[in-house]
């Protein structure tokens, strides 16, 4: 009689067999592209020229990053932008602290010192006596994104915290609610944009009504330069609250019950169970809904090409528009290769942060 | 003084009642066990108490005080859960303290009780671990140190030994025992065991559907239950029930083929009663030819025959010693006539002579 084996597949091979459709479709779509653009960010590339003449590109090595990202004549110095630095080293100082007072954990006060070390070096160059940067617009728009992220992830985390907090009840009422702050998340961002066009519009929308109503002027939300990228921030959050919501009503679910009984008779109800007992256990979760929402916020394009098209003044010019700008209006493909590359390191960082607090034991 | 008073205690669901009107006394300083069969209200009743179900009507009392009304906080209990509900991001210090630092007491007070408490659960080398890290034993060791470091009025236990293996179960059991000697608190305790309940209670309140049975103490119990319910349940194996008729010369237990004597006669001659007796007051007679023998669980010390009478009734008896009888073999029982419970077939009172 012939062994199992010799007929049947191991389950490596088995495993092996499966895997295989996937990873043809994964290197395919994804790894070589990354690759090949790796490659064109290292060549004067003009996307039109070289779409005729395929040897119309030339090899430049990292002359590209040069161009998008430094100067001439760049210097560094601890007073460029005295907020952030001065704010940088606050944090390091902190960090230091209280790692000594045992106040922080180690990986915390890790996050905290290179959070700050960047604060203090990345704001310190500055265009010296005769220079100016090779691209005015690029570290702006870094900026823009960075400013963006920050506003939009606080904004999403907390208020989507907030919603499932108050809808985690088992009434038919909140499971519709639920269904109801879910629904934005399916719909598509030229919808989206055009929900909230309407809305920030001075004359017919509903937030310059009320404003109206109060007795104030209407705000022209989207070609005010203070206004313009809180109004796609706060489209951006409404748009992007469900999923956060998912995965934090997943997180308060877990949380067992009997927990809140023995704070209500601890003498913790309310606001103050939220704070000692909600919070704490929701702690992972919040980790994986923040790093989640910053790679998927440093992504934005959408919102800030359809509603306000970077403008006023660049104001709301984000890095991957910024990069479909110079690859496909302007056709340096080299150069908007080389900003995506920039854009990939970032948020490389950020996953192999989630990656390893997904992997840290749990309590 | 705070014993704890209840008076037509209702709970209602929507339309649906689950408490029907209790009233129970416990002293200060007593040990009260509410038993019962699964969804009898007992959990409920204990949750009434703590504030964590609201008392639809009716009065509850803490020594002087009208707690009806009252947040759980505000009622001087504290609460061990059968999960433990310890804090997970916690260490087990700052679990056991949590509650006075809630209501604001310092920090050297707390440190103090916490200290103490630790002393008296001998947790002083656990306190800076988190509930994660201990065993279910020392688990609900903290949990008992919560509630005594808040220093409550009255103590509940709901079911607190349920989680544990049979081996930790008797060992916290004697300390529960021993905690409530040390302490002289009020303690209610919900518990579904009966072993629990005999061996830790002053008082046992036995409740079935909402309603309590019969109050009383372990032994008053055991020796003197008002009903069919209350003596089928404090027992392991259970009271045996037969079909029994009262007769000019006592009681005619059917499917023994014995008539005993009562003092009963007279009047109720004729009268259909269940007899009530338990496996360890009965006595297997090898010469007897009433019942066949089905069945015989040994457990080593103790062994449990169980016999089938001709009309299909099963018996349990309780045997002790190295005397064992086969299956398939014929015998007869024997007991001593005061052992021996009538109740009523239709109502499942005890019938007293």
């Amino acid at each position: 009689m012939r062994t199992r084996t010799s007929r049947q597949m191991t389950q490596t091979q088995a495993a092996y067999t499966l895997l295989l459709p996937f990873l043809a479709v994964y290197a395919l779509f994804l790894i070589y592209p990354f690759f090949r653009g790796v490659w064109i960010s290292l060549h004067d590339w003009n996307l039109l020229a070289v779409a005729f003449n395929p040897d119309a590109k030339e090899f430049v090595g990292l002359r590209n990053y040069e161009r998008v990202m430094w100067g001439r004549n760049i210097e560094w110095s601890l007073f460029a932008a005295p907020f952030w630095q001065v704010l940088g080293l606050i944090g390091l100082a902190l960090a230091v602290l209280l790692r000594l007072g045992d106040k922080l954990s180690r990986f915390n006060a890790i996050a905290l010192g290179v959070a700050s070390l960047l604060l203090i070096v990345i704001p310190g160059f500055h265009a010296g006596e005769g220079g100016r940067w090779f691209d005015r617009r690029f570290w702006p728009t870094v900026g823009n994104t960075l400013v963006f992220v920050g506003l939009a992830v606080p904004g999403v985390t907390i208020s989507a915290l907030l919603l499932a907090a108050a809808v985690n009840r088992e009434t038919r009422a909140m499971s519709m609610l639920r269904t109801l702050f879910f629904l934005s998340q399916v719909l598509s961002v030229t919808v989206v944009t055009l929900i909230w066009q309407i809305m920030f519009s001075p004359r017919q929308g509903l937030i310059a009504n009320i404003t109206q109503a109060v007795g104030g002027t209407p705000i022209n939300w989207l070609t005010d330069q203070q206004f313009a990228m809180a109004a796609i921030v706060i489209a951006t959050i409404w748009w992007s609250l469900g999923i956060a919501m998912i995965l934090f009503l997943a997180g308060l679910q877990d949380i067992s019950k009997d927990l809140y009984e023995a704070a209500a008779l601890d003498n913790a109800t309310g606001a103050r169970a939220f704070w000692y007992i909600t919070l704490p256990n929701l702690k992972r979760t919040i980790t994986v809904v923040v790093i989640l929402q910053i790679i998927l916020h440093f992504q934005v394009f959408g919102q800030s090409h359809l509603m306000t098209q970077g403008g006023p003044n660049d104001s709301t010019q984000v890095l991957v528009r910024y990069i479909y700008q110079t690859g496909f209006r302007d056709s340096e493909l080299g150069r908007a290769s080389a900003m995506a590359v920039f854009l990939f390191v970032i948020m490389g960082c950020f996953s192999i942060i989630q990656f390893v607090v997904g992997r840290e034991i749990p309590e | 003084m705070s014993g704890v008073t209840m008076r037509s205690i209702i709970k209602k669901y929507g339309d649906v009642q689950v408490i029907h009107g209790i009233d129970l006394e416990i002293d200060d300083g007593e040990f009260c066990v509410f038993v019962g069969p699964s969804g009898c209200g007992k959990s409920t009743l204990l949750r009434m108490v703590a504030g964590l179900e609201e008392t639809t009507e009716g009065q509850m009392h803490i020594g002087a005080r009208d707690v009806t009304r009252l947040d759980p906080s505000d009622r001087g209990v504290a609460m061990v859960f059968q999960t433990y509900a310890l804090y997970p991001h916690m260490t087990v210090k700052e679990n056991m303290g949590f509650g006075l630092r809630m209501n604001k007491h310092p920090k050297d007070v707390i440190a103090a009780k916490v200290a103490e408490a630790s002393r008296i659960l001998k947790l002083d080398d656990y306190l800076d671990r988190k509930p994660a890290a201990l065993s279910g034993g020392q688990r609900q060791r903290v949990s008992i140190g919560r509630a005594i470091v808040r220093g409550p009025d009255v103590f509940l236990f709901d079911e607190p030994l349920s989680n544990l293996d049979a081996e930790l179960r008797v060992e916290m059991r004697v300390e529960i025992a021993r905690l409530h000697k040390e302490i002289g608190a009020t303690m209610i305790y919900v518990t579904h065991d009966q072993v629990e309940a005999m061996t830790l209670a002053d008082k046992i309140v036995v409740l079935r559907l909402g309603r309590i049975e019969q109050v009383g103490a372990p032994m008053e119990l055991y020796h003197d239950p008002d009903n069919k319910f209350v003596a089928g349940f404090n027992d392991s194996p259970a009271m045996n029930f037969l079909d029994g008729t009262i007769t000019e010369a006592g009681v005619e237990i059917i499917g023994l083929k014995q008539t005993v004597p009562t003092g009963l006669a007279g009047g109720h001659r004729g009268r259909r009663v269940t007899v009530g007796l338990r496996p360890e007051h009965l006595m297997i007679d090898p010469a007897g030819d009433a019942v066949t023998v089905d069945l015989v669980e040994s457990l080593g010390g103790v062994s449990y025959a169980y016999l089938l009478t001709e009309e299909g009734e099963r018996i349990v008896v309780e045997e002790r010693g190295d005397k064992r009888v086969s299956e398939g073999q014929r015998v007869g029982l024997t007991f001593e006539t005061k052992r021996l419970y009538l109740f009523d077939p239709e109502t499942e009172q005890r019938i007293r002579d």
